[in-house]
């Protein structure tokens, strides 16, 4: 079944690549206010929605694993950690160029963008201990895990709670994807639904590679067992 | 399994040529709303004439100056608008900027994903080969792997 599932999401990844980007530069128009600037949004915002679910699934498998200690959980908490930190560099990357274009600067300290950076390094620390951190560091890559998903909900509202608080926010509020109309809408649409296709795509792919890491680390414990391979 | 990221890096590398013209095409210029409408000569209808008691002192010290109406003839001139919201519009090198920045993580992050793959299938071809090899001999041969 996974060998039908991998070159199924490859092709719908690389022909919805394909379709958003001929929908984002030749059908959908030009924003009022940001002109051809505001085509970023259309991989923008989809990459974090990617960036969020990431992070809920390694959270979720972590806290699994914590749980009832089934190192399957752990190869897709591990693979869902990795693939959060790439998602976060093509975020935090696209967002601060946006951000010259949009506003002047390349960076702001507003809550926004701060407390992407924490999720960001949070995740980046969860892929270092899972790296270095030696035996037993996966139960401690989990707590941090489980952290991230903490950090979630306080990305995606942190527009509203910068106006609670009476901050200054240059970003705009999450109901602007909602008042798209026509084909800025569908193209946004085909836009997110690539991503979870690629996203899906490269699950599979690194899960099933990390899957492989533990058979060689199996297939050397017996080498060495037998007396056939030398440590 | 390395087939279908094979096939997605080739996509990656082909799509963006695909939207290269429309990068370089010129996008809609903005039109320049006209001068605002002249006053009512109905002396009835305008408000009341007030002179500021600071307006002979500034024009005073804004005279001694020449540059500062010239820059300010400069900042108002039609042509310079028109020169501003033509950056605006045009405007495409951060969206070239941020795309390529995708394409590029990305493109890494399957190369890395392709090479870890094919190192880790030949791994485990090798182990395996040596230990089949080991067991049908009888066990112990203690050669060579790490």
């Amino acid at each position: 079944m996974k060998k039908l599932l991998i070159p199924l999401f490859a092709l719908v990844s690389a022909a919805g690549l394909a379709a958003t980007l001929y929908m984002i530069f030749y059908v959908a128009p030009l924003e009022r206010a940001l002109f051809f600037n505001q085509k970023v949004f259309y991989w923008h915002v989809p990459n974090w929605f990617v960036l969020f679910t990431s992070v809920f699934v390694a959270g979720l498998c972590s806290a699994v694993y914590l749980k009832n200690r089934n190192a399957k959980w752990d190869d897709v908490a591990r693979a869902a950690g990795e693939l959060a930190v790439v998602f976060g560099a093509i975020g935090l990357v696209t967002g601060s160029i946006w951000g010259k274009a949009a506003w002047g600067h390349w960076w702001k300290w507003e809550l926004r963008l701060t407390t992407s950076l924490i999720l960001w390094l949070t995740m980046v620390g969860y892929v270092l201990v899972r790296r270095f951190g030696g035996a037993g560091s996966e139960r401690l890559a989990a707590g941090l895990a489980v952290f991230g998903v903490v950090n979630v909900p306080l990305v995606y509202f942190a527009v509203k709670l910068a106006d609670a608080l009476q901050q200054e926010s240059a970003h705009p509020q999450t109901t602007v994807a909602n008042q798209l109309t026509g084909s800025m809408k569908t193209t946004f649409q085909l836009s997110i639904l690539t991503f979870f296709a690629f996203y899906v795509l490269l699950m599979l792919v690194r899960t099933s590679a990390i899957r492989d890491e533990r058979r060689v680390r199996d297939l050397r414990e017996r080498g060495l067992d037998a007396g056939i391979l030398e440590s | 399994m390395t087939k279908p990221l094979l096939v997605l890096l080739a996509a990656f590398l082909l799509v963006p040529l695909a939207a290269a013209p429309a990068v370089a095409q010129e996008p809609p210029t903005c039109r320049l709303a006209g001068p605002p409408a002249p006053p009512d000569p109905d002396p009835s209808k305008r408000p009341p004439f007030y002179h500021s008691p600071m307006r002979q002192t500034c024009e005073d010290e804004i005279s001694k100056d020449p540059d500062w109406w010239f820059n300010l003839e400069s900042r108002l001139r039609t042509q310079i608008h028109v020169q501003t919201s033509r950056e605006v519009t045009t405007n495409n090198r951060h969206v070239v900027m941020a795309y390529a920045a995708i394409w590029i993580i990305a493109v890494a992050f399957i190369v890395l994903l392709w090479r870890k793959q094919v190192a880790l299938r030949a791994e485990i071809d090798r182990l395996a080969r040596e230990l089949a090899k080991a067991e049908g001999d009888g066990g112990g041969g203690g050669k060579g792997a790490t």
